[in-house]
This record gives structure tokens, C-alpha cells and sequence, in this order.
């Protein structure tokens, strides 16, 4: 029996029965339309793009009317919550029918539309397994930004936003002018957001976005509409490490990515992106029953990440564990751990972050000389960089075709269908982006050159031997990842004085390859060139009902079986070098279903939902750098099952005719449900280091997301057009993602049942329970025909900088003395703000 | 209405306990079990080695604390274990250094390792500190054994304390390691000095020159002394784990003579170690390091001829000593010299500039003993240094050769004692 749960869920009982007592009958809307979602960034940033840009998706839930989403969406996000615990690829986003989400990741990339709020705010969401006539869509749901002109409010908004968070300034222009007599309709926003320093030290954030929606009815029938936007960002990032680091610098924000350079900051680590997008759509109504909405869309782009890299000299990072005190924590090292404690105590900026000073003056004293450049046979002699600053890029090009219709058969029943064709081309690749005052780097690979005889296998290019890599040059690695998709959906609803209904399908076919652009050294064979292509054919589909007890009692229940392909970026079992695929590449399959009871009184609003859902045969991969390979070493697991079982509670009452309350549950057992198979394999090496491995991940908790969140929250709204709130919310069962390895065999080989190794190594770390209280509050003006409107949201408002939010365990371990390679654990930010003036006529 | 809220709160508060209360087990991957029988004591694993070296085969484990690891350097893939029945000698496959302490209680996984003899040491032998070794708990204690010396003689073959920690009171090292350090780090060797206590017995400590205490001098008191035993032959032998085991303080039962204050004997091949410098005043003659003739002991050695002889004058000049405290300093070297040439002097200075020429220097060659020549070594007697009780003293060997002779002269053993 967990009583901490039961706890929490106490508060939210009680806040509805003390909330029955009232009675009022004057209707109010959901709350969530007055609070601003501002774009979060969690220090766990670095967790979840560790490989490049998985960020998750967000806005999709802030305008849900649904209370529990909405309050999920507002309060829990910044503590990583996850709805249900589903990952972000079970959600589809969708512009004007077009899907967003990469067919690479399976996620839709916030980056793109960052900064431009005033156009994602008009959004229809679905939540969880629904109907939808636009999209198949996923188990946690769909949402279609609708960005037709027509759609943005006419007039002009301008805002001002203040924060501490991501960025500092944000301003934003949105202008549309509804439908014109000459039937065109143009909508533009633009904004731009602005911070020499976030909230976490070397942090920095500059993004500017731009939308131009134009729209021209042609006749009754026909409109043609063009989208474009874009939203290039240039952001420096923040680490996550171990609490040694956070200890030590008696700071849970410390930021391992910046160090200074001639006495600026600078950060090893900035995310450069920038994909525009382009639509043209087709909006015909062939009879006042049918419609049909079709769209060509081109979307292409940047996706940097630059990061640090080092040749023939000790690892530079100041939070590699050999620079850490506890490097030092033992019986005849006292001297040492007591000098590295003081300088890492001292916060000397020398020791605890990057020295870029060196590394320009060791690179200015490194003169080298290259023999047979190039292949040519010529040689070189410079400065060989010792230091780089690389960008690991991966470039979008997609294009593609979407159409979506819609017959009203009768008053009972509508039909919608569409297909979707996409080509899809990711190009992977880096770039030297600094060389710090070097003349040159040379692309070898620093372990094969050690390890091999032959010289050949320490290039990384046998097209281009010795590569002499200069500012901008491709080097590295340099492949291509081609996914095409073809889907076609249909839907029939079902709307009766009882029972409401839908059942749908979906079938998509998903080929995927690889193109090598370099030969590797070590894999000459299968790194240059056409891989094989994988094929998958993969079908879906769901249903669902409502039946109406009364008209203000619903149970609803929803079901959907779907297949999903195994995704490109997960099957190739180390991409950067060769286009072996993981043995057994198989669809994944997703069970899901729901069972919800609702409530909808004027003065009450609530829903309970029990869910279930399972999915097999997940692909998982993660690459890490290994300090003592001193290369990638690529982990991969196939048949990875998980299981997600929980249930969910929102309810909203209205306490008077001016204040609101809300009270919000959900508690899950979010888990792996299977034993996974491993392969484990270096960048850098032709031999497996491991395969066929059996992982014992059965019940292990999925460490993605708290597992039980509440929240309870008062809202007053003054008939004189201001409003404030505040939200208490409470999380609860929070778990440390585990290290795959360290639940198989050869982790406790050695081992008894008594030694204790064996509970340290298996056991499972959970996170402390933690709450914040968030506040908000605004106010308009109407001065004639101009709005004027304030809102305030400040986050974590008791400043509490010492909620744990999530981590992971090093995939590297020593099984004898666990604690040398801990978990890197991020914190929730402390005390932060948003506030906007916004004015619009 | 009231129902429905009543009936959803119950339908949460049924979900919620049922969600929490079926908690579910977590996967365990295939461990192996280690039943009781298959523990046995260190006593027991001893008495496996009968006259041959035995590979064990099966499950066995053994408990034990560790008491004597490799932090100090004086053991070297070496760990001593003891349990409440014996101790034992554990010979690793590598180094442990950083993983395993003195107090970590460990499993030996058995399997694999030789129990074995190492001239009538008895040792767990192959073992593999990354899986044999598996810690159980840090920062146990053991106290050690105490025993008196002839306790530790051997029985049969074996000291009946072999392999374990032992305590030795009221003993303390004999005269004629008075004056030495633990061991010899300069080549790294080991060396064994002596302990006795006050009936007279004597037992070998021995210790590694790789040792960080190595060049310590050994405390010169009586008093406790906290070892690891171990045997070679017939010879049992103590192994110091760390000086903070010695506690040497007390008045001694022997008194010894007094030790040099100070010896430069260049083994280390240095001239300049200690502080030790040269100057050349005429030319560029200088004094070397050689060991010719002389056993392999090194000492300082300057000749002017180099086919023909050249013209010079070079000076060796001491460190500076403080002999302001002692009672009757008097100084003693080394001499050996061959061929013609101006005889070498012996000078000493209070006022030293760092220059020799702006130096005021006496000459107390006279009062010293010097090699009769053809590179025979003759002590040169002690040079009493009563006048020079006082800070900032120095002394030099003055060498002068000229373009028709010079002679090759070879100093060693520079000591100043305090008589």
C-alpha cells in the first residue's frame, strides 16, 4: 500500500466534496484560456536530446478545454509529466491536415514553431484515442493547429513578455485581415525572443519566428491558402550531471556546457535550427456534404548541435569523473581529493568550466605535419587542432502530399477519409563549426589509429584519406536517412440520441534506408552508398463510444489496435558508420484502451478515466561516450514491451459565480513489460562488444515522467475584468531511468544472492515526492477599440530548487563500486517568471 | 448529483488502491545462490594446501576482513585476509589499488584461485581482484593479535601466526639500524632491519623500497608495533602496513651512538642533490659522478686531463649547515686521488655569497687525513669543527689543475657527525 499516493489523492477528494456543498449555476469557461503557456525548459533538456533536437512536443495541451489536461498541460509539465507516461511520438500534430511529426523521431519538433503563440493558440485538440477527420492520429491524441488567415483573430496584437526562464524579452506582432471583399485573407505574426543569459548560468537564447498565412477564395467552392513559417533559434544549452557536481558547486543548476574566453562566457553546446515550412492547401467544397482539403508542403533545414571534441589530449570537460573529486575518494589519495574539493568548492571557474583560453593557446602550440593530405600525397605542416568546437547536424528535406475529406451521409453519420504521401530525407552529418585558433583537424579516428595496423581503418573517409578538415568542412560522419510514407485513413462517426460513435482504420506503408556519403575505414563494405531498404506495412484501429445517461452524465470508452514501423532512427545499430540494421527489426504493436465517466454540470466539471495500454516490440537505442573506448558505443535493444495502466481525475466547480476550483489526480504504473534483447556495439570497432543479450527489464518503472501527479488549484475572476490563481501540485513516485545492462546476467555473474552488489545494482532509484505552488493573474482594459491585457505567471512560486525532477543511469557502470559513474539527475527550476502586456485592436 | 461526484470519488479511491497495492516485482537475471556448506574459514582453506599447489574447482567462498592492503606501497598485488579463525596472503592477478582497504570485508569467490606455498608462505595465489574479490561492507576493524616474539617462531614448518595481524609491545629497532630509513627507495629495493625486544630476540621487518615510507628514518624509541606476518624459509618476517601502526616512542632498552647529522655518499649520482653545488673560477673542469674501482658505490670525482691537462680551478661548495646546537661537530669524508698536481683542498666558509671568489674561506686541509695517492681510499678522520658552532656553515673542496699536471681526485661520504 503506497500511502503517499493515497495522500495525494486525499487533497483532491477533498477538494471535491468541499466543493459540492456550493451551489451556483452561473456558467464559466474553463480556466486554462487566460493562463499563458509560455515554452518550458527543464534542465533535463540535456536528457531528452542527448542525439540531437527530441524535443517534446508543446502547446499541444494549453488549449484543452479539458481540466485535467489543461492543469497537466499548465502545472505538471515542468516537472517532466508526461500524460498517461506516453512519449511524445503518440501524439500527432498537424497544421491545416498536415502532419508535423518528423517521420525520423516520431515526434513533432517544437522548435519550429517556437515563438509563434498567437498562431498555435488556435488549436483543436483531441485527447487520447478520438476521432478525428484530419488525422489517424495517436493514443495520447491529436491536435491540428488551424492556420488558415481566417482563423487568427482580425486586427493587430502586439505583446511585450518578460521572463527568467529560456529568455528574457519576447515580442511579438500577429496581424490579420479576416476575409477582404476581394475575398483574400492575410494573417502575419512575427516575434522575436532574446536572452544573453537564461536562467541557468551560460545559458543563452535568440530566436527570431515569422508566419504568412494568405488565403484566397476563388469561388463558393474553391479557396486556395499558402503557409509559410519558420522560426531559426540559436540557443546555448545546459548540461545534466551527477549531484556530485550540484554539491559541490552548492548550485542544482550548474552548467558543466560554458567556460570563459578572454573573460565572456562562452557555450560549447548551442543549438542552431532552422526549418522553414511551406503549404499550399486546397480547400474544395465539392457539396454542402463534401469537403475536401488538400495540401503540398515542402519543409526543409538546419538542425545543429555544436559540441566540444579533443584529439591526443586528457578530456577537457570539467565534470568527467577523473576531474571530480570522488575520482579521488579513497585510502591514499587524501591529498588529492582534498586539493580538487577546494578547487571545485572555490567554484575557480578554471576548474569548473571550460577553459577556452587553453585550448586556444594549446592549440596555438601544436605544430604538426600531415603527410599524403587528402590522398594527394602532398603534405602539410600547421597547427593541428588539438580543440575543436564541431556541429553534429542533422538536415530535414521533406515533401509531400495530404488530402483529407469529409461526407456527411446523413444527419447520423459522416464519413472522413485521407492519404498522406511523404519523402523524407534526413541528412547526417558534421561540421566543423570552430577550430579555435588551429589551422587544421584531422579526420582520423583517434582509437582505430591505435588500435589497428592497417592505416586505412582509422579513416573516416577512404574516399578522402587523411582529410585535412578545415572551418566548414564535413567530417566525421556522413549518411542520409530516406523514409517514405504512404497512409490513408478513413472514419465513420455515428451521432444518436443514446450513443455516439466512431470506428476507424488506417494503413501505411514506411520504407526506409540509409545513404552512406563517406566509406569508412573499418566498414568499406556497408558504409558507402544504398543501404538495403527496410519495408514495413503496418495498419490501425480504434473506436470508440459514448453513451449519454442523462445529458450531463457520459461513460465513454475507447479502443485502438494499431501497428507502428520501427523507426529509422532507432534500427540502425550504429548509423555515423555503417548500415547494419538490429537483427529481428520488427513493427511495433499498440493496444490501447480507456473508460472514462464525465460530468458536465454548468457549476461541475468532472472526469474519471481508467486507461490501458500496451506496446511490444519497441526498438531502443542510445549511444553514449565511452571515456576509455574513447568512442561511441551504440546500445540497442529490440522486443523492449512497456505497459501503462493508471487512471485520471479531473474535476472543476464553481465555487461562487467569481471563484473556481479545481482539483486533478492521475496515478499510473508506467513499466517495461518484457525481457529485451540487447546488442551492444562501438563506433569504432568491426567486432560486437556483446549480442543476443537478455535483459531482465521486466516491472522496471519507466523513468520518463512522475508517475502520480495532483494538482488543486483556486481561481477568482472579478466581474471588473481581472483575475488571479494559484495551483498547489504534488508529484509523487519519480523514477531514475534504469541502465538496460545492468539488469542482465553478466551485471551479477560474479555475484551470490547475499552480496550486496546485487540489491545495488538491480534496485531501481526513486526520486524524492516534491510540490510547487504556481500563480497567476491578469487584467484588461477595452479603451475604445483598443484591448489591453496583463497576464502574470509566476512558476514555483516558494522558489524550491531542490525538486529532483528525473535522471537516468549512466549506461556506464562498475559493477563492483556502483557509485563510481551515478546517475545524472536535473532539477525543476526555481522561482520563475512570465508576464505580458499585450495590445490589440 | 451529489451521488454521481460520490460515486467517481469512490471509483478513483478503489483504482488508486487497487493500483498501488499490486505492486509488481522487478525481473532478477539468473544469480547464483551460495549455500552454507559451501563457506568455509580461512583455517579451513589453509589446510587445503598439503605438500602441492591446489587449483580449487568448486563453489567454495570464504569471509574475511581485509587487513592489510596496497595503499602504502609496501604490498604490491598483495592483500592480507583474516577471519576469527586464521589469516591468509592473497596474491592478485592485478593491482586493487583504488578498490579494495584495509577494513573492507570481502567474499573470495574460491573458484579458480590456487591455494598454494611460496617458500613455505602459504598463499591464495591467481587471484582476480575484479572477480574473486567482492566487497561486502567497508570500515570493520580487527584487532590485532598481541604476541611476543618468540610467539611468532616457527612451529614445524609454519609460524602459527603467519599471514595474520599481530601487535608486538616493548620492542624496538637494534643499534645497528639506528641510523637507517625503512627501506631504500632510491633503487627501489627492499631491505630488511631489525627489531628485538628486551630479552634479546630479533625478528626481521622487511620492507619494499616501492614503500612511500621507504626513506623515512625508523622511529628510534621502544615502544608498540602493529604487523602483517609473513615467512620466506625459515625466516618469519613482519610486514609494516603503515607508520601510524608504529608507535616506537618510548625510552629505548639499548642506547645506540648518535647518527651522522649529515651524509652525502652520491649514490643517487647527484652532485647537486641536497643543495650541493660547483663553481668553476678557471676554466670549465667539472666534478663528476663515477663508481669505477669502488664496488659500485658511487662518489664525486674531478681530474683536469682530458688528453692533455687544462688549466682550472673548480670548487665543490656544501649546503649550508646550522651547527650552532651541537656539542662536538666534527666532519668526515672519503679521499682517493692519482697523478701529479696541486694537492686538493678542504675549505670552509661562515659569510658564503654564493660566489666562491667574494667568499671569506678558511683552510682546514691540514686538518684532515688524505688518500696517500694511486686511487687508494683512506678515511680522512673526524675534522673537529668546534670553531664552526654557529649557523650558515659551509665547506667546498677547492680542485686546481694547471697545463702541465693535475691530479684526479674522488671524495665520498661527506658526513658530519655529532660526537
Amino acid at each position: 500500500m503506497n500511502f503517499k499516493k493515497l495522500g495525494a489523492s486525499f487533497v483532491v477528494v477533498f477538494a471535491g466534496i468541499s466543493a459540492q456543498a456550493q451551489t451556483d449555476s452561473v456558467k464559466t469557461d474553463t480556466i486554462i484560456a487566460e493562463r499563458i503557456v509560455p515554452t518550458f525548459s527543464t534542465t533535463l533538456d540535456a536528457l531528452e536530446d542527448e542525439n540531437a533536437e527530441n524535443q517534446d512536443v508543446s502547446g499541444l495541451l494549453q488549449s484543452s478545454r479539458d481540466v485535467f489536461n489543461s492543469t497537466a498541460g499548465f502545472n505538471f509539465s515542468a516537472a517532466r509529466y508526461r500524460i498517461r507516461g506516453y512519449d511524445s511520438e503518440n501524439y500527432i500534430t498537424t497544421m491545416n491536415g498536415v502532419t508535423l511529426n518528423n517521420p525520423e523521431t516520431g515526434r513533432a519538433i517544437w522548435a519550429l514553431w517556437g515563438g509563434l503563440n498567437d498562431v498555435t493558440r488556435y488549436q483543436e485538440t483531441k485527447n487520447g484515442i478520438s476521432a478525428s477527420s484530419l488525422t489517424f492520429g495517436g493514443i495520447g491524441g491529436s491536435s491540428n493547429i488551424n492556420a488558415r488567415p481566417t482563423a487568427l483573430r482580425k486586427g493587430t496584437n502586439i505583446s511585450y513578455g518578460l521572463a527568467n526562464r529560456t529568455y528574457q524579452h519576447r515580442v511579438m506582432l500577429t496581424h490579420s485581415t479576416g476575409m477582404m471583399s476581394n475575398g483574400l485573407a492575410v494573417a502575419i505574426s512575427g516575434s522575436g525572443r532574446y536572452s544573453d543569459e537564461g536562467y541557468v548560468d551560460g545559458t543563452s537564447f535568440s530566436g527570431g519566428s515569422y508566419f504568412v498565412s494568405i488565403e484566397k477564395k476563388i469561388n463558393d467552392k474553391h479557396s486556395l491558402g499558402f503557409v509559410g513559417f519558420g522560426a531559426p533559434t540559436v540557443q546555448g544549452r545546459s548540461s545534466i550531471t551527477t549531484q556530485e557536481t550540484y554539491t559541490l558547486t552548492g548550485n542544482n543548476y550548474y552548467n558543466s556546457y560554458w567556460g570563459y574566453q578572454n573573460g565572456e562566457k562562452r557555450n560549447s553546446r548551442v543549438r542552431n535550427t532552422h526549418q522553414p515550412y511551406l503549404m499550399l492547401n486546397h480547400y474544395f467544397d465539392i457539396s454542402k456534404k463534401t469537403h475536401l482539403t488538400s495540401s503540398l508542403y515542402y519543409t526543409f533545414g538546419k538542425s545543429g548541435n555544436t559540441r566540444l571534441n579533443w584529439n591526443n589530449t586528457a578530456d577537457p570537460r570539467p565534470e568527467y569523473w577523473k576531474n571530480l573529486p570522488s575520482a579521488f575518494e579513497n585510502p591514499g589519495d587524501e591529498a588529492q581529493f582534498a586539493q580538487q574539493t577546494a578547487l571545485w568548492e572555490s567554484q575557480n571557474p578554471i576548474t569548473t568550466q571550460l577553459d577556452w583560453d587553453q585550448f586556444y593557446f594549446a592549440n596555438s602550440k601544436n605544430l604538426f605535419t600531415l603527410e599524403n593530405v587528402n590522398g594527394t600525397g602532398a603534405s602539410v605542416t600547421g597547427n593541428r587542432a588539438k580543440y575543436i568546437i564541431e556541429e553534429q547536424r542533422s538536415d530535414v528535406y521533406d515533401y509531400g502530399f495530404n488530402t483529407a475529406v469529409t461526407h456527411k451521409l446523413s444527419e447520423k453519420l459522416l464519413l472522413s477519409g485521407g492519404a498522406r504521401v511523404s519523402i523524407y530525407k534526413s541528412e547526417n552529418f558534421k561540421v566543423l563549426n570552430d577550430l579555435l585558433g588551429a589551422e587544421f583537424w584531422v579526420d582520423t579516428d583517434q582509437f582505430a589509429e591505435r588500435d589497428f595496423k592497417d592505416p586505412d581503418a582509422a579513416q573516416a573517409d577512404l574516399n578522402n584519406p587523411n582529410k585535412l578538415v578545415k572551418e566548414g568542412d564535413r567530417f566525421g560522419y556522413d549518411y542520409d536517412i530516406n523514409i517514405n510514407t504512404i497512409n490513408a485513413f478513413g472514419q465513420v462517426e455515428g451521432t444518436f440520441s443514446k450513443i455516439d460513435w466512431y470506428a476507424g482504420f488506417s494503413v501505411t506503408q514506411t520504407s526506409f534506408w540509409r545513404t552512406g556519403n563517406m566509406k569508412n575505414g573499418l566498414f568499406p563494405a556497408n558504409s558507402y552508398g544504398d543501404s538495403e531498404k527496410q519495408n514495413f506495412f503496418n495498419y490501425g484501429a480504434k473506436a470508440g463510444v459514448v453513451y449519454k445517461l442523462t445529458g450531463r452524465h457520459l461513460i465513454t470508452a475507447n479502443g485502438a489496435y494499431i501497428t507502428r514501423a520501427p523507426l529509422a532512427r532507432t534500427a540502425y545499430l550504429s548509423p555515423r558508420t555503417r548500415d547494419q540494421v538490429v537483427d529481428d527489426l520488427k513493427n511495433e504493436k499498440i493496444l490501447s484502451g480507456d473508460l472514462n465517466y464525465i460530468v458536465r454540470y454548468p457549476k461541475v466539471k468532472t472526469r474519471a478515466t481508467v486507461f490501458y495500454t500496451s506496446i511490444e516490440d519497441k526498438t531502443w537505442s542510445r549511444s553514449f561516450y565511452h571515456d576509455e573506448l574513447r568512442t561511441f558505443v551504440n546500445y540497442n535493444m529490440t522486443g523492449v514491451d512497456q505497459l501503462f495502466v493508471g487512471m485520471e481525475f479531473g474535476a472543476e466547480v464553481n465555487l461562487t459565480s467569481t471563484i473556481t476550483a479545481t482539483g486533478t489526480f492521475a496515478s499510473g504504473d508506467f513499466t517495461y513489460n518484457s525481457r529485451p534483447t540487447a546488442t551492444i556495439i562501438q563506433d569504432n570497432s568491426t567486432k560486437l562488444l556483446e549480442e543476443k543479450k537478455t535483459i531482465y527489464l521486466k516491472n522496471y518503472k519507466l523513468g520518463d515522467s512522475p508517475q502520480t501527479a495532483s494538482s488543486i488549484g483556486l481561481r477568482y475572476r472579478s466581474p471588473k475584468y481581472w483575475f488571479v490563481g494559484a495551483d498547489f501540485n504534488y508529484f509523487t513516485d519519480i523514477y531514475i531511468q534504469v541502465n538496460p545492462d545492468r539488469r542482465s546476467e553478466s551485471a551479477v555473474s560474479n555475484l551470490v544472492n547475499t552480496d550486496p552488489q546485487v540489491q545495488q545494482i538491480l534496485e531501481q532509484t526513486e526520486l524524492g515526492d516534491d510540490y510547487t505552488i504556481n500563480f497567476y493573474a491578469g487584467k484588461s482594459w477595452k479603451i475604445k477599440q483598443y484591448f489591453i491585457r496583463i497576464n502574470l505567471n509566476i512558476n514555483n512560486v516558494l522558489n524550491n530548487k531542490d525538486f529532483q525532477t528525473g535522471g537516468f543511469e549512466q549506461l556506464r557502470y562498475n559493477k563492483t563500486n556502483i557509485d563510481k559513474f551515478p546517475p545524472m539527475v536535473g532539477y525543476m527550476l526555481g522561482r520563475t517568471y512570465f508576464a505580458m502586456v499585450s495590445f490589440s485592436f | 448529483m451529489k451521488m454521481t461526484i460520490k460515486n467517481t470519488l469512490f471509483i478513483l479511491f478503489a483504482t488508486t488502491i487497487f493500483l498501488t497495492s499490486c505492486k509488481k516485482d522487478l525481473d532478477i537475471p539468473p544469480i547464483s545462490e551460495l549455500p552454507l556448506g559451501n563457506i568455509i574459514t580461512i583455517d579451513s582453506l589453509r589446510n587445503i594446501y598439503t605438500a602441492f599447489d591446489s587449483t580449487i574447482t568448486s563453489d567454495l567462498s570464504v569471509y574475511g576482513i581485509i587487513t592489510a592492503d596496497e595503499v602504502s606501497g609496501n604490498l604490491y598485488k598483495n592483500l592480507y585476509l583474516q577471519d576469527e579463525t586464521n589469516g591468509i596472503l592473497l596474491k592478485l592477478k592485478a593491482s586493487s589499488n583504488k578498490t579494495f582497504f584495509e577494513g573492507d570485508k570481502v567474499r573470495v569467490a574460491l573458484k579458480g584461485t590456487i591455494i598454494s606455498s611460496y617458500k613455505d608462505m602459504i598463499q591464495l595465489d591467481n587471484v582476480d581482484p575484479e572477480k574473486n574479490l567482492i566487497k561486502q561492507s567497508e570500515g570493520n576493524t580487527i584487532a590485532p593479535k598481541v604476541v611476543t616474539i618468540t610467539d611468532l617462531a616457527l612451529v614445524g614448518f609454519y609460524s602459527p601466526y603467519q599471514g595474520q595481524l599481530i601487535q608486538l609491545n616493548d620492542v624496538e629497532f637494534m643499534c645497528s639500524d639506528f641510523c637507517s630509513t625503512y627501506s631504500d627507495p632510491v633503487n627501489q629495493s627492499s631491505e630488511n632491519r631489525y627489531l628485538t625486544d628486551t630479552l634479546g630476540n630479533s625478528i626481521i621487518v622487511r620492507t619494499s623500497g616501492y614503500a612511500s615510507f621507504a626513506g623515512t628514518p625508523i622511529q628510534q624509541g621502544k615502544g608498540s608495533f602493529v604487523a602483517v606476518v609473513s615467512q620466506y624459509n625459515s625466516d618469519v618476517q613482519l610486514t609494516i602496513r603503515k607508520l601510524s601502526d608504529l608507535s616506537l616512542t618510548g625510552l629505548r632498552k639499548n642506547a645506540c651512538p648518535n647518527c651522522p647529522l649529515y651524509v652525502k655518499n652520491f649514490e643517487d649520482q647527484s652532485i647537486t642533490s641536497g643543495g650541493w653545488t660547483t663553481q668553476n673560477v678557471v676554466g670549465n673542469i667539472n666534478w663528476g659522478i663515477d663508481n669505477i674501482g669502488s664496488n659500485s658505490t658511487y662518489y664525486t670525482k674531478i681530474s683536469n686531463y682530458t688528453g692533455t691537462n687544462i688549466a682550472c680551478e673548480t670548487w665543490l661548495v656544501s649546503p649550508s649547515f646550522d651547527l650552532s646546537a651541537t656539542a662536538n661537530p666534527v666532519l668526515t669524508f672519503q679521499s682517493a686521488y692519482k697523478f701529479n698536481g696541486t694537492s686538493l683542498k678542504l675549505m670552509v666558509t661562515t659569510n658564503y655569497t654564493g660566489d666562491v671568489t667574494t667568499s671569506t674561506w678558511v683552510d682546514i686541509s691540514s686538518s684532515a687525513t688524505w688518500s696517500a695517492g694511486n686511487f687508494a681510499w683512506i678515511t680522512s678522520g673526524n675534522v673537529t669543527l668546534l670553531s664552526y658552532k654557529q649557523p650558515n656553515v659551509r665547506f667546498a673542496y677547492k680542485y686546481v689543475g694547471t697545463n702541465v699536471d693535475g691530479s684526479t681526485w674522488e671524495i665520498d661520504d661527506f658526513t658530519i657527525n655529532d660526537l
